[in-house]
């Protein structure tokens, strides 16, 4: 048996052996150093929570950081089968811990639910993925939801994988833009009308947050959502865990690629270029005369 | 004989040493099973453990699958 160095069995293994409770403890003090280098005592902070594993477990440890009160704001884009369920838990969860929870629904600010924007899409024969109305749709509702409830900081459980995956699919489009609004702290962050984006997680594998999920919130719904397979992300995946069992730690050396010299070279290539409009139907900011979630909305409902 | 839960099947797989005085790990069962260990969480009689924990006969294993979105 492994064991930790307090000789208790292991659960996980980082640089080391890891017990259950010292892999808890690891978790929660890699988040709160985040949390301590990256918000100041004046932040309001907003966590993006989905009543998944990874953003269960960062409004979890926010909360316990006691340094702010975190509001939790949902988005429901109207998955049947799949959201409700994750709702119902996370609406258990934040009462269970005394969170503030807002809901935001497709339904009600966009005027549809991701499943009928997927059907319209399906009857006009448009070519666009369902990740990209949905993620396009919930960046542009947390933002305006962040804001309107004055935080300063939103927090989004982005992890490890997710980063890098990201990273892959920018760089097999070449989309350097896009490669210069990630990382720890993203977006544009110049702009008030941006809520800064925060993602305390960046360092923290999918594995480790899944293992915690099963060690810590043994009802939460671990089931993946329904238009995932369809994803490009999900190709990326499977490829980083391929190239990860063979080739163990090529996550956390493209990481630290990703983080030293990537970044910071993207950051430096665009910051001269970008300019921010308020976009011509909604008002919300864009860099283009009209902002990509009224674009995606004026395809499928016109 | 242990029992192995994956994907919602449960199946029985004998175990038998890999080579003389080394026992088999949960890692060789992976192998076996030819799935990425990446891809999942080992619990082992309801305990989530590493994937070097020896399997002993009369065991129950669940592969808990890796799963996205957050």
């Amino acid at each position: 048996v492994v064991k930790c160095l307090c000789g208790k069995p292991a659960v996980f293994i980082l640089d080391q052996p890891f017990c259950k409770e010292h892999f808890e403890d690891w978790l929660k003090v890699s988040v709160m150093s985040e949390l301590d280098k990256y918000v100041g005592s004046d932040d309001v902070l907003a966590v993006a929570v989905s009543g998944g594993k990874d953003s269960t477990t960062l409004l979890d440890i926010v909360n316990s950081w006691g340094k702010s009160r975190p509001v939790a704001i949902c988005i429901d884009e109207g998955i049947k089968g799949y959201r409700d369920k994750s709702l119902n838990f996370l609406k258990k969860f934040c009462r269970e811990n005394d969170i503030e929870l807002k809901v935001v629904s497709f339904e009600k600010q966009m005027g549809k639910t991701l499943d009928s924007f997927l059907k319209i899409r399906d009857q006009k024969g448009l070519d666009l993925k369902a990740c990209t109305i949905c993620g396009t749709f919930r960046r542009y509702l947390l933002n305006q939801a962040a804001r309107e409830l004055g935080a300063t900081k939103i927090l989004f459980a982005h992890n490890k994988d997710d980063e890098l995956q990201t990273l892959l699919m920018n760089l097999s489009t070449g989309n350097l833009n896009q490669i210069s609004t990630k990382g720890e702290l993203g977006g544009l962050v110049d702009e008030p009308i941006f809520v800064v984006r925060f993602k305390p997680l960046m360092d923290v594998s999918e594995k480790a947050l899944a293992t915690y999920a099963v060690l810590n919130y043994p009802t939460l719904p671990g089931e993946e959502c329904p238009n995932l397979r369809e994803s490009v992300r999900y190709k990326s995946r499977i490829a980083l865990n391929r190239v990860e069992s063979t080739n163990p730690g090529s996550k956390d050396n493209l990481m630290t690629v990703y983080k030293e010299t990537i970044l910071p070279a993207a950051r430096k290539s665009v910051s001269s270029s970008r300019k921010i409009i308020k976009c011509s139907v909604c008002g919300e900011p864009t860099s283009n005369w009209v902002c990509k979630a009224c674009e995606i909305k004026r395809k499928l409902l016109n | 004989v242990i029992k192995v839960e994956l994907e919602g099947k449960t199946k029985e797989i004998e175990l038998h040493p890999i080579s003389k005085g080394k026992s088999l790990t949960l890692k060789d069962l992976i192998l076996e099973l030819a799935i990425n260990l990446e891809d999942y969480i080992l619990v082992l009689n309801g305990e989530v453990v590493t994937e070097f924990e020896s399997p002993k006969d009369g065991d129950s294993l669940k592969l808990v699958r890796v799963w996205s979105g957050g």
